[in-house]
């Protein structure tokens, strides 16, 4: 085993992974930007050491500079969370190199898997159903030729995309060439590329992914799936797991996909295989994450194995120690993200100090967080603040634990996600299971309707409000009153007067 | 006090009487009722009333606007004093010219700041009446000059009665 890990993140992610490296034994090594020098991962470590200005790509992306001081204080290994590094092709190498071992797959691994088009042709060679289309570079004449044949609903993709441009819907075969044209352009425009393919559109996709853990001697085992299809401009915001109208024969479909993906391209450590499910229970594989993935932490909890844990040790050369047979199922876990964003100002960020902080606890919660009262949200990186993941023996018990743990969850001085959260908590689709990738888009879209047992609830909050400004005006007065001595030696009978003003005596 | 409470276009008036520590007594479409709302950290409420115990989160939004976090609501609230606002919207009008300044209310002149030819500023204050226990300080409302004084410190006056005039400073 390592004793000394670098950690190459920050935020939840590198507290977590610092709490895995205790646990082991290990010295836990942090880096921090120059606006991260009081933040959480910082006062969990063992060592620390500054990387960078505060903008990513001057500290946590500067990789010659993380593993220049992962050598300098003796780390043996660099474990790269997510985001950040955690999906850089070259870094793996540079690690390699320099001679510090890389917690994740070997750098040739990811690069198959994190590009497009050779992820989409090795996992076909593997046997894993991909969604049909046509990655090639296509003639307009070639690209109507195929959606004739293929039919309607397609999406037209740029080759070099990403981030929506190039992006066109297809839904009538008399659209296809203008969408075809305006897609190339905005492809030329914005990647200086008209490359185009095409995919199969799948109609009310839900978002299922499998959790791989894989050693270095071939053994890979799958921790069953998570449903992220609560989701919002492409963002995940709640997970579960197991995932609703999942069947056996479809799990056991889905997880030998995805473990014979990861043994055909020699897969290492902890991935995830994401998928999208029609309707029909049709899965398509969308893309691979070569790293660990936020809402980890709820198959952890249907499954008791702790996946940062298991990563570093494959990494250091163990065997996974595990066959599939072993891994078991339990209950239902839930992960809703809580983000410091705004939900009345269209989810824009809301970055500030943290002015109260209470997290939820008690039976079935875990909190995985990344500050405390005092710390600052800043607007240079991810904005989540915390994950909250609740266990229950089944689904009804984690919702109705996660309502609960919601409740008890105090965040001030930022805006956060949480009533947002809970507003999901109690929406009937949900509440079902019925739900797809268009959930919030379909049913969340403007104020909640009006329903029966918030009347009471109103009635009291508007009498909190009255009593809030109340003491708000009063507190005012009074401080009126702690004016230089001097001011208020002029004369007493102002302050007075303003403060009998202030708490209202002309009736 | 009265505040209005208002969420969107629905507005409540709540009176709204202070007991003891954090203990009020408000009025709501015609209830009254008494309420216990203790807080901790920033604006974090424990609301007890009649038993039932709330736990709110407040946050405050510009003047007088209130995020009340409840019951897993969120609730977007604006409460005013009703008085206020109405001297908010008196004070909007600038005054001008020579000013008579009257009683708006009857009680006693516990204090007369100022003499006849004294200078005195916009805010500054001229005389202090007790009414119903309170004492109210009567600003100036503009730059300039006593010229009058119609009442005596201890006299009793009634509503409308000439206080003071002031006259603006050529």
């Amino acid at each position: 085993m390592f004793k000394k890990i670098l950690i190459a993140n920050r935020g939840e992610i590198a507290v977590r992974i610092i709490r895995a490296c205790h646990e082991l034994g290990t010295k836990a090594v942090a880096i921090y930007s120059d606006v991260d020098r009081d933040a959480l991962h910082v006062r969990y470590a063992d060592e620390a050491y500054p990387c960078g200005p505060p903008p990513a790509a001057e500290s946590y992306l500067k990789a010659e500079r993380v593993v220049a001081i992962a050598k300098a204080c003796g780390a043996e290994a660099i474990h790269p969370g997510y985001g950040f590094l955690s999906e850089r092709g070259f870094f793996p190498d540079m690690c390699r190199d320099a001679g510090v071992v890389f917690i994740g797959p070997p750098g040739d691994v990811m690069r198959t898997m994190g590009d497009k088009v050779t992820a989409r042709q090795t996992m076909e060679r593997a046997g894993v159903p991909i969604v049909p289309g046509v990655t090639e570079r296509l003639s307009d004449e070639a690209a109507e030729r195929w959606i004739r044949d293929a039919g309607p609903p397609v999406m037209i993709k740029a080759s070099a995309g990403g981030g929506g441009k190039g992006l066109r819907l297809v839904r009538e075969l008399s659209e296809v060439r203008s969408a075809l044209q305006r897609a190339r352009s905005e492809a030329k425009a914005s990647f200086g590329d008209d490359g185009l393919y095409i995919e199969k559109f799948i109609q009310q996709p839900r978002h299922i992914e499998i959790q791989l853990l894989a050693d270095r001697y071939g053994n890979v085992v799958h921790l069953f799936e998570r449903e992220c299809s609560v989701q919002r401009r492409h963002q995940k915001v709640i997970e579960e797991a197991p995932a609703n109208r999942m069947t056996q024969d479809l799990r056991a479909r889905m997880g030998e996909a995805s473990v014979a993906a990861a043994k055909a391209v020699g897969y290492q450590g902890a991935g995830t295989c994401e998928f999208l499910v029609n309707p029909k229970g049709e899965f398509f594989f969308l893309e691979m994450n070569t790293r660990v993935q936020v809402e980890h932490a709820i198959t952890e909890a249907i499954t008791g194995i702790d996946i940062v844990k298991a990563m570093i040790r494959v990494a250091a050369g163990e065997k996974l120690g595990i066959r599939q047979d072993e891994v078991t199922l339990n209950g239902h876990a839930i992960e809703a993200r809580i983000y410091a964003e705004d939900p009345d100002a269209n989810f824009a960020p809301s970055p500030g100090e943290i002015l109260s902080y209470r997290v939820s606890g008690g039976p079935g919660v875990r909190v995985d967080s990344g500050v405390y009262q005092g710390a600052r949200v800043t607007v240079h990186y991810d904005p989540m603040v915390a994950k909250l993941v609740t266990w229950g023996q089944d689904r009804g018990e984690a919702i109705d634990r996660m309502k609960r743990a919601l409740s008890e969850f105090v965040v001030q001085g930022i805006k956060t996600s949480i009533p947002f959260h809970q507003r999901v908590m109690r929406h009937p689709k949900f509440l079902a299971g019925e739900y797809d990738t268009g959930f919030i888009e379909t049913h969340l879209k403007g104020s909640e309707p009006a329903d029966d047992g918030v009347g009471e609830a109103r009635r009291v909050a508007m009498m909190l409000a009255a009593i809030a400004a109340y003491r708000r005006d009063k507190e005012r007065a009074e401080r009126l009153d702690f004016r230089p001595v001097a001011a208020a030696a002029e004369s007493p009978w102002k302050s007075v007067g303003r403060r009998a003003q202030m708490r209202g005596s002309l009736r | 006090m009265i505040y209005e409470v208002s969420e969107g276009k629905t507005t409540v008036r709540i009176g709204l009487r202070e007991l003891g520590e954090s203990v009020y007594e408000l009025t709501i479409d015609g209830k009254t009722c008494r309420v216990d709302a203790a807080k901790s950290g920033r604006m974090i409420y424990s609301v007890i009333e009649n038993g039932h115990q709330y736990e709110a989160i407040v946050d405050e939004r510009g003047s007088h606007g209130f995020d009340v976090l409840m019951a897993g609501r969120l609730f977007h609230l604006d409460a005013t004093d009703e008085r206020r606002k109405l001297l908010a919207h008196a004070s909007k009008v600038k005054a001008e010219g020579k000013q008579t300044i009257t009683a708006q209310m009857p009680g006693k002149i516990v204090k007369l700041a100022v003499a006849v030819g004294d200078g005195v500023s916009e805010g500054q204050g001229l005389v202090v009446i007790e009414a119903m226990k309170m004492e109210n300080e009567i600003p100036s409302p503009i730059d300039g000059r006593v010229v009058e004084i119609g009442v005596r410190e201890g006299e009793a006056v009634e509503m409308g009665a000439l206080l003071l005039v002031v006259e603006p400073q050529t």
